[in-house]
């Protein structure tokens, strides 16, 4: 890829919690990454590490417990969960201390009451700073989740509008025309009014099957995003289908069909179609070739990598195969029990993998060579024995330049030596 | 190399009959498995992959019709068998691993009770057999030896002498069962008072809520029912000392809960918890070790032992070592019996197998009489079916009675023969509506092609088999009995009479034993915990309780497997066992397998789409399009000298880790198997057909003597092609990485 350092979709300590009984259950914690514009962001881990959940709370399937998300430069997600907590735990701990100095004040000297008073009313402070503080910021996003949408409309509107004042100003005297483009300008605005900027971001999923209505026909699944934005213009939505039918290898005749009549490979064309028609910046591939043949793979594989080229597609590519991923994408992050473990350009994770469990991910490849296979040894990863957080909690950090790894101090030491 | 053919499959032909018309899933499949190895069957869906091992299993869908070939397993066609023997094979000698292992378990059954319920089963089963089978074969050794008598001149033994021997054989068995089932009964108690300790013990350990007096009082039970003399012979003072000591215990327990005891009823919670003095379990560890001692010694031999009871009532063992007591009641049964016994079985066995030689040649000329008679055609049911009957009848009666191993082949050729004569008149039955639509839809192509237009459908047959296909299947049925009655009357002066003598004695003694021998729940358990620790499940003693949903994706399939390997099955089918799985998940899976096969000796068909996963598992790989084998080879031979088309579009359609250029993708799509292509089923997809491609179907061509290939690329005329780069880059590779290793 080509030199774009433009930030396409920011992820800020994203959490997504859900409800387990008494307890939460932590299905992504904390992960944070960016995907530039044009490239293609490839996410692995074993099933059940939150990397499908984190797919899915970007797009906003569900609302994200806490952190940010920034999609071309505007908070789209924004989870409040951090901000109350911090609020409960500072007040939690004034009670403590101001406990701690009531008790102490019973038996003190007038001298030491007064500092004693002093100290309270700092303690109270403080506590309120860091409430209003917090409380702003819960503000803030709410304010930016609820008005995302507004402006991104508005800001499309007025781009409309400009656009056509010049044609219509061109256009002047033609009294036809001006009425013509009037009404094309009404359809459009309309359109722009309703859109969200959550579409810019589209899904494809891993089962063709079951995420294609079987009593629709492909036409309908494909229009479908199209008419939910209030797209009324039959000719209009027709000649779009069939462009992108073409577009992913199918045919016209195709349109009329219903989803039972295609092989799973054109299934899965039929869910790449449905996505590329809202004329997304960013695709979300959640395994879109886990469930197809080796065979049919290769076509979606290439069918997706023709469409990056084509529009400069940005496309986060979540998947188990480490091959395909490979393959697929110029950087790769790992994820493992919903923490994010390593992050790098995909040679360099493949050359260098430093995380104990990107190395036993990757030992577990099989590959088509059997003098190979039979001599692989299988590295295993444990966790308690490899890490010792004990004492030193890990973070996620830069070891060399663009490669992350979460690790403690020890661990960055050790891994920066295994680097040189 | 010279190995054991376990399975073979030949020219295995296999049709879905639908609404659009006969779906040709498997066409014309050969190969064999080998004793211990992993046979791997690589292909798209679709391919027919799974419909083959689906035949293998018996489990065809209902609407499949078999139209030819055979799967020939320990002498039997296992398509032509009927369904009672095939229960006899399935799982129990041939079992199968499904790709979705959440639907092969039952969600509402425990995990345990999965795993022993076919252990179990087959127990009762066995000792309802065993004892009829006992019966019959004695039945058969009198009357042969009888009328063998009859024919000696000088008539050395009489009838009553005969009927005298053949009681005391049945009477001194029946000893020896009563010996041993009170043995075994011994046996199994202390088998479940180890299982009983071991829980115990276990719950102690993991701190889990338990019974402490409860679980000493069963412990206690079990201990009292081991009393037989034999079982415990030398050890009874200790088991004693051992009984006080645990009766010790339990007051003990008793009175340390006396006070709570009350108080803790009344609010619900058990009565004393992980509260077992350590004297007590110091106690139960010395009984478990005692126990363990006496079940690892040498067993009595009772079936010498129950002769010398039987000649002695009265007399007692017990006090002898078990290596002596075996060893004086051998040559006492030798002497005072055995001997005569087998002279007198051996005059049975020769005068059985003549008669039989005799008639097997007698039934070898039906047999070609009867396939002239079904070769000519023209035949209404009643001659066909008389036919049978009259085949069946002189092949019955060339059967060994007293042959160990039966020869299923001709015991199952009645309804094998009668099935296929049935299915030809089924066939052959015109249905006026078909015949109708296929007059209309003929005429309609017909009369398109002399408009002149394309037309690209064909016209559905009117009849879903051929009759003349239906004859070769009958004929060849009857050929296999012919064939093989013919290799037995040549081999019939090879025939040794001593051996086959000890291999009846032997086989009646195992049917007489297996009545003996009772599973029960407990020592079930017991074994599916050592099962479960076998295929790596962790702490497989409190997981047993535990259900389906409980459990992974990775441990359900490691379940599965248990499952599968519960009755020592010799072939393993693992259906894309984890393909629904992860990559380490895999790994450990596929790993696991390897590692039951070697020590199983198992031979694996191993079933999947991934070429990856077959490099680490497979020694010998067949990859299968529209339902033909195009590829067969030893792996290296196939990932490193591939020669089908196929072959390198599926090896490069697969990225590795060093893939960079642009995929190789299949185009199109698999061909509609209702109208299978004329020539080589891959033609249209591949850029290397040839013209010879569209028209004929290529033959196997060799390319060293073990690896073939179906494609003209081979024959000596075709123009030389070059191996897509995408490959060749890999292999070239592959050996560089393979040449750094062997160093």
């Amino acid at each position: 890829m080509e030199n774009n350092q433009e930030v396409l979709l920011k992820v800020e300590h994203l959490c997504q919690y859900f409800r387990l009984g008494h307890r939460d259950l932590k299905a992504v914690d904390d992960v944070s990454f960016e995907i530039k514009k044009g490239e293609a962001f490839g996410l692995v881990g074993e099933s059940g590490c939150g990397k499908t959940t984190t797919g899915r709370s970007i797009i906003k399937l569900y609302d994200i417990t806490s952190g940010n998300v920034y999609f071309k430069g505007r908070r789209i997600g924004a989870g409040i969960r951090s901000y109350k907590d911090a609020i409960s735990n500072a007040r939690e701990e004034a009670a403590k201390k101001l406990k701690a100095l009531g008790a102490e004040e019973k038996g003190a000297d007038e001298a030491r009451k007064a500092e004693i008073r002093a100290e309270e009313q700092k303690i109270r402070q403080e506590l309120d700073e860091v409430v209003a503080k917090n409380r702003t910021l819960i503000r803030e996003a709410k304010q930016d989740l609820s008005e995302v949408d507004k402006q991104y409309s508005e800001e499309l509107v007025k781009e409309i509008d400009a656009e056509y004042a010049e044609k219509i100003s061109a256009a002047a005297g033609d009294e036809e025309k001006i009425k013509e483009l009037k009404r094309e300008q009404n359809a459009r605005v309309r359109v722009a009014k309703k859109s969200k900027l959550v579409n810019e971001i589209q899904m494809i999923f891993q089962d063709p099957i079951a995420s294609l209505d079987p009593r629709m026909t492909v036409r309908d699944i494909i229009a479908e995003g199209l008419v939910i934005n209030g797209v009324k213009d039959k000719k209009y939505i027709t000649d779009r289908v069939y462009e992108i039918l073409e577009m992913v290898g199918l045919v016209r005749e195709h349109a009329d069909r219903y989803p039972h009549e295609f092989s799973g490979g054109q299934r899965q064309r039929i869910g790449v179609a449905r996505s590329i028609i809202m004329n997304p910046s960013l695709i979300i591939a959640d395994e879109p070739v886990s469930a197809l043949d080796v065979s049919i793979q290769a076509q979606v594989i290439n069918l997706l990598n023709d469409l990056r080229n084509q529009f400069g597609l940005t496309i986060m590519f979540i998947a188990h195969d480490l091959s395909v991923v490979k393959y697929f994408s110029d950087r790769i992050g790992v994820m493992y029990f919903g923490k994010m473990v390593e992050l790098a350009d995909s040679d360099e994770l493949f050359k260098n993998p430093l995380h104990p469990y990107t190395r036993s991910l990757l030992s577990a490849i099989p590959l088509p060579d059997p003098v190979y296979e039979k001599q692989r040894v299988r590295i295993t990863y444990n966790p308690i024995a490899e890490h010792d957080y004990s004492v030193d909690q890990p973070s996620f950090r830069e070891i060399a330049p663009g490669h992350f790894v979460r690790c403690n101090d020890a661990e960055e030491e050790k891994y920066k030596q295994m680097l040189k | 190399m010279d190995k054991e053919v376990k399975l073979s499959v030949n020219n295995l032909k296999i049709s879905f009959r639908t609404d659009a018309g006969k779906v040709q899933a498997v066409r014309d499949i050969s190969f064999d498995l080998y004793k211990g190895e992993t046979l791997a069957i690589v292909g798209e869906s679709g391919s027919g992959k799974s419909v083959t091992s689906k035949a293998i299993m018996g489990i065809s869908a209902v609407n499949a019709i078999h139209e030819g070939g055979e799967i020939l397993y320990d002498g039997q066609d296992l398509v032509r068998i009927p369904e009672e023997e095939m229960h006899k094979l399935r799982g129990d000698k041939i079992a199968m691993i499904f790709q979705d292992p959440m639907s092969s378990l039952n969600p509402i059954m425990r995990i345990g009770k999965q795993i022993t319920e076919a252990m179990l089963l087959k127990n009762k089963a066995n000792r309802k057999e065993g004892r009829a089978t006992f019966n019959k074969t004695l039945a058969i050794l009198s009357e042969k030896m009888k009328k063998a008598i009859d024919l000696q001149p000088d008539k050395t033994v009489s009838h009553e002498e005969i009927d005298k021997y053949i009681k005391t054989f049945d009477d001194f068995n029946i000893q020896a069962i009563k010996l041993e089932n009170s043995y075994n009964a011994s046996h199994t108690a202390a088998e479940e008072m180890i299982a009983a300790i071991e829980d115990f013990l276990f719950m102690m350990e993991k701190r889990q809520k338990i019974d402490v007096v409860g679980s000493l009082s069963a412990i206690e039970r079990n201990l009292k029912r081991i009393e037989d003399k034999y079982f415990v012979s030398t050890s009874a003072e200790t088991l004693k000392s051992h009984l006080a000591d645990l009766e010790k215990a339990i007051r003990e327990e008793k009175s340390k809960i006396k006070f709570s005891d009350s108080i803790k009823k009344l609010f619900g919670v058990g009565a004393s918890m992980n509260e077992a003095a350590p004297e007590t379990i110091e106690a139960i560890k010395a009984l478990e070790k005692t126990a363990q001692g006496l079940l690892d010694r040498t067993p009595y031999n009772f079936f010498r032992i129950g002769y010398y009871v039987y000649k002695h009532p009265g007399s007692d063992l017990s006090q002898m070592s078990a290596e002596e007591a075996n060893e004086m009641a051998l040559q006492y049964l030798n002497e005072d019996y055995m001997n005569s016994f087998i002279a007198l079985v051996k005059i049975a066995v020769q005068y059985s197998f003549d008669t039989t030689i005799e008639n097997k040649k007698n039934a070898v000329s039906t047999i070609q009489q009867a396939i002239d008679f079904y070769k000519a055609g023209q035949f209404t049911s009643q001659e066909a079916e008389a036919w049978c009957k009259k085949v069946n009848e002189s092949v019955l009666a060339a059967i060994d009675p007293l042959a160990v191993i039966k020869d299923t082949v001709a015991f199952t050729l009645g309804g094998a023969l009668e099935r296929e004569i049935q299915k030809y008149f089924f066939y052959l039955k015109n249905n006026p509506k078909e015949e109708e639509r296929f007059a209309r839809q003929t005429a309609k192509r017909e009369a398109l092609i002399a408009k002149g237009k394309n037309v690209d459908w064909k016209v559905i047959p009117k009849s879903i088999i051929e009759p003349e296909t239906q004859i070769e299947s009958i004929v060849s049925v009857l050929k296999r009995v012919m064939d093989r009655f013919s290799a037995d009357v040549a081999a019939a002066d090879k025939f040794d009479v001593d051996k086959r003598c000890v291999e009846i004695v032997d086989f009646l003694k195992g049917k007489a034993s297996q009545v003996v021998y009772v599973l029960t729940k407990r020592v079930a358990k017991e074994k599916a915990i050592k099962l479960m620790d076998e295929v790596g499940i962790p702490e497989a003693r409190l997981r047993y309780r535990q259900y389906p949903f409980e459990f992974s994706g990775g441990m359900r399939q490691r379940i599965v497997i248990a499952i599968a390997l519960s009755d020592n099955p010799d072939i393993l089918i693992c259906d894309e066992p984890t393909t629904a799985l992860d990559v380490t998940i895999q790994a450990q899976i596929l790993e696991l397998i390897n590692k039951l096969k070697r020590e199983h000796n198992l031979s694996i068909i191993f079933i999947t789409h991934d070429l990856g996963v077959v490099a680490n598992m497979a020694d010998r790989i067949a990859v299968m399009y529209a339902g033909k084998i195009v590829e067969y080879g030893t792996a290296e031979e196939v990932f490193y000298n591939p020669q089908h088309p196929y072959t390198w579009a599926l090896l490069s359609s697969m990225p590795d880790l060093d893939t960079n250029e642009r995929l190789d993708a299949i185009p199109g799509t698999p061909p509609n198997m209702i109208y299978p292509p004329v020539g080589d089923a891959f033609a249209e997809r591949s850029r290397y057909a040839m013209k010879i491609d569209y028209e004929l179907q290529p033959p196997m061509f060799q390319v060293s003597p073990t690896h073939f290939a179906a494609t003209w690329l081979l024959h000596p005329n075709a123009p030389k092609v070059e191996i897509p780069k995408i490959i060749t880059d890999r292999i070239q590779r592959m050996k560089e990485r393979g040449g750094s290793h062997g160093e």
